[in-house]
């Protein structure tokens, strides 16, 4: 602790601690010497004093302190004024060091921004390309499902087509087994029409040789009946002939005629009987020729008609047949051609796919790297969100400083005016000063007089303490020798007689330890007066200048009060109290942390009665202890000197 | 060491809030202090100084200062009022001879430029005393009614059962947190 001190010191002042030793010891001497001076002021008379050191100054400092506050007054205004200004500068120098550094990072903001945008922009970009990609997808599916779909109509189509084509070849085979029957039916109606044919040739030479047989009996029949006209025309011949001529003989020959002719008729009607028989069976048998005829060329016609129709019917087949070819042809090519469409589709799909699939793969690919990118770009935007939250922090911070710099500055400003202030109190303050040391002085030369008394009576206190002691003895010795007396005397008279003798004793004792009191409180007192003596020397003002006089003149004042008085305090518990307090507060002032001792300077310097200047020290120390860049306070040197000299 | 650390907690730590507590000697100040630390009623002699102790209430931190309340020290108050967030002021709701002073204690305190930011809680403490007066009766005679621009509550608390100090500390961190 000591070792640092003094290396603490020894940077402060640069100089070794053995040189100073020395210096403190010459200002022990001085001090030693003007206590000298006070110890003989005490035992000479206090009025040459006053009269010799009052007296002397009251009339030359005058004009002397006033020249000499002027010039302190100047000196300090100047100090100020630099300070102030260092001060100004410093900070402006800071401001615009802030200022400067504000602007950077709105730049660095700005380019924040900046490249937030365009990462933004790629961000879209990027989107519309998924979307994009997106799109593609769906166009690709849906084409897919067009393509499968027209497939399957076309397999749907070409599967109709075979059924039908089925069916036809059915319809074909039946209608080529249909064919083959007709044909066979055909070739056994050409048998059938020979057989007609010669059927007919037949029928035509009967025809022929009934018409010649008809002719023939036709003929007969003509040349009969000219028989029987002829044989009409003998019978009348001859009836004419035989009436004329011998009508007996002619009878005779008449009637033989006439039998003759009637079985010529008779044999005429048999014939002609067996010629109709002929006729109405040839007849008959033409009829049922005719008849054959009619059915057979009846047959015929419709064989042929038959046989039309079936040649039609043939035709037509052939015709459908050549048609269902011509139809399968077409269906097959058709076929053939829907096929080599689906190849074509399929292949086209699957070039399709594979283009897709590449663009997919190259798309992803694409979303990978955006993604990557997106997530740098992220990365980066956090960065540099986290940068500008940094800076803008900053920026608060410095704002802050830099209004607080502000605060000080003004409040710096303030202290320079207040002070200007002070100084004018001061100034009338001074003129009361020197009005009231008059009015003290004399007040002193009072005090001192008491203060005389008071030793006096002080000393007859002592005197008369001194007598109780003597008492005391004299009384002790009594006692021994009642005690002597008391080993002779009987236990009843001893008894009452130490009784007695101790109620003396107590109560002598109780007259001593009054006294004793007594002498305390007039200590006590004697103090309270001393104190009270300082502080109406004191009280008008609290500057160094002014203390300076006080020190001059207490030391030559205070000195003879070392000695005890009589006079008795009543605020003896207040004064325990407000000690107690102090003892208190000190304690805790030193044992605390600076954070915390910082809200005791006051207390502390309001029990001790500081002055403003003491209390401000105390603060700069404990700010110069707390930080690590506060300036040192300034103290002053030598006697003034409110800090430990450094060695 | 000690500026180390302080200066790290000025860089990083919020600040503590200061809270003293005030009032009159006896009122039961060390007592609620202790409670409020420890949580429990510890045994008090007459406070001849003050006591400081850290409070951790609901994530806020409290630099709470007791002030010693005998008449001859009542006057060093005022070297601790500089930057205070709260001031708890605690009444013996049991001791109706010394309202009248307690009262003109704190419109004395309260009148103190340094004090005007401050939030007020008024604790009518010893609530557990027999005929002691009730919190209306306290508000009464303390005259808190004339209390303008002051954010205050008072509620009543007995230190020795505990009882009432969580409603206020409750309703001293929100008033604290809602000012920031």
């Amino acid at each position: 602790m000591f070792a640092s001190l003094k290396n603490k010191i020894r940077e402060e002042t640069g100089s070794d601690i053995s040189k100073l030793t020395a210096k403190i010891t010459s200002t022990a001497q001085r001090i030693e010497s003007l206590r000298g001076r006070s110890q003989q002021g005490s035992t000479s008379s206090i009025n040459s004093l006053v009269s010799s050191e009052g007296n002397r100054d009251e009339t030359a400092d005058g004009t002397k302190i006033d020249e000499d506050y002027k010039k302190r007054f100047n000196k300090l205004e100047t100090e100020y004024a630099i300070k102030l200004e260092e001060k100004t500068k410093e900070w402006q120098g800071v401001l615009y060091e802030k200022d400067k550094k504000i602007q950077k990072l709105e730049k660095d903001q700005e380019d924040a921004f900046k490249q937030i945008n365009s990462l933004r922009s790629v961000l879209k970009s990027s989107e519309e390309m998924q979307k994009r990609l997106v799109e593609h997808r769906e166009d690709k599916e849906q084409i897919e499902n067009f393509q499968t779909q027209e497939i399957s109509k076309i397999k749907h189509l070409v599967l109709l087509r075979e059924k039908e084509l089925a069916e036809k070849s059915s319809l074909l085979k039946d209608t080529t087994q249909q064919l083959e029957k007709m044909r066979a039916e055909v070739t056994r109606l050409r048998k059938q029409e020979e057989c007609l044919t010669d059927v007919q040739d037949d029928l035509e030479s009967f025809r022929h040789s009934s018409a010649r047989d008809m002719a023939a009996l036709a003929s007969e029949l003509a040349k009969s009946e000219e028989e029987r006209r002829h044989l009409t025309d003998l019978v009348t011949v001859l009836r004419q002939k035989n009436s004329s001529d011998d009508n007996s003989q002619e009878n005779g020959e008449l009637k033989l005629l006439e039998q003759r002719l009637e079985e010529a008729h008779l044999h005429l009607a048999d014939i002609k009987t067996s010629w109709s028989d002929k006729i109405a069976s040839l007849e008959t048998q033409v009829g049922r020729l005719s008849r054959q005829a009619a059915e057979e060329g009846a047959e015929r016609r419709r064989a042929v008609q038959e046989k039309a129709v079936f040649s039609e019917k043939v035709k037509q087949m052939e015709c459908e047949l050549e048609c269902n070819r011509l139809e399968i042809n077409n269906k097959e090519a058709k076929i053939r051609r829907l096929t080599s469409e689906i190849e074509e589709m399929s292949k086209e799909l699957k070039s399709l796919r594979a283009e897709s699939e590449e663009e997919i793969a190259f798309l992803r690919e694409k979303i990978h790297d955006t993604g990557t990118e997106m997530k740098a770009v992220r990365k980066n935007l956090e960065n540099t969100e986290s940068q500008l939250d940094k800076s803008e922090d900053e920026c608060s911070k410095l704002r802050l400083s830099v209004d607080s710099e502000h605060q000080a500055n003004t409040s710096l400003r303030q202290l320079v005016a207040k002070l200007e202030k002070e100084l004018g109190e001061e100034k009338s303050t001074c003129l009361n000063v020197q009005k009231t040391l008059s009015r003290v002085t004399s007040e002193k030369n009072a005090a001192l007089l008491r203060n005389a008394e008071i030793s006096q009576q002080m000393e007859i206190a002592k005197q008369e303490c001194r007598r109780q002691d003597t008492e005391m003895t004299e009384l002790v010795n009594k006692i021994s020798a009642l005690e002597g007396e008391m080993k002779i005397f009987k236990d009843k008279e001893a008894k009452s007689v130490e009784q007695d003798l101790k109620n003396t004793i107590i109560r002598l004792e109780e007259q001593v330890t009054e006294k004793n009191k007594t002498i305390k409180t007039l200590q006590l007192r004697l103090a309270d007066i001393k104190k009270t003596l300082q502080q109406e020397l004191r009280t008008p003002g609290s500057t160094n200048y002014h203390t300076d006089i006080q020190e001059n003149n207490s030391a030559a004042v205070l000195m003879p009060s070392h000695t005890s008085t009589k006079q008795h305090s009543i605020r003896k518990d207040d004064d325990d109290i407000n000690f107690k307090y102090l003892k208190h507060v000190l304690i805790k002032f030193l044992t605390s942390r600076e954070y915390e001792a910082q809200h005791l300077i006051r207390a502390v310097s309001t029990l001790l009665k500081f002055s403003p200047e003491e209390e401000k020290l105390l603060h700069e120390t404990l700010e110069w202890r707390m930080s690590w860049f506060a300036p040192k306070p300034r103290v002053a040197n030598g006697q003034l000197a409110t800090s430990i000299p450094p060695s | 060491m000690g500026g180390l650390l302080s200066y790290f907690r000025g860089l990083f730590g919020s600040r503590e809030m200061r809270i003293l507590i005030l009032g009159l000697d006896g009122a039961g100040k060390t007592t609620i202090l202790y409670r409020l630390q420890v949580g429990e009623v510890v045994t008090t002699i007459p406070t001849i100084g003050f006591n400081v102790e850290q409070v951790q209430y609901k994530n806020l931190k409290f630099q709470v200062w007791d002030l010693g309340g005998q008449t001859s020290i009542r006057p060093y108050w005022r070297c601790y009022y500089s930057n205070t967030d709260a001031i708890i002021y605690v009444v013996d709701s049991a001791d109706k001879e010394r309202i009248g002073i307690s009262k003109d204690e704190l419109f004395h305190m309260l009148r103190e430029e340094e004090l005007q930011e401050a939030i007020l809680v008024v604790l009518a403490n010893k609530q557990d005393m027999a005929g002691c007066m009730s919190v209306a009766e306290v508000h009464q005679a303390l005259g808190l009614d004339a209390l303008k621009n002051r954010t205050f509550q008072i509620f009543k608390t007995s230190a020795t059962k505990g009882e009432g100090l969580d409603q206020a500390m409750d309703w001293l961190a929100n008033a604290l947190q809602n000012r920031k």
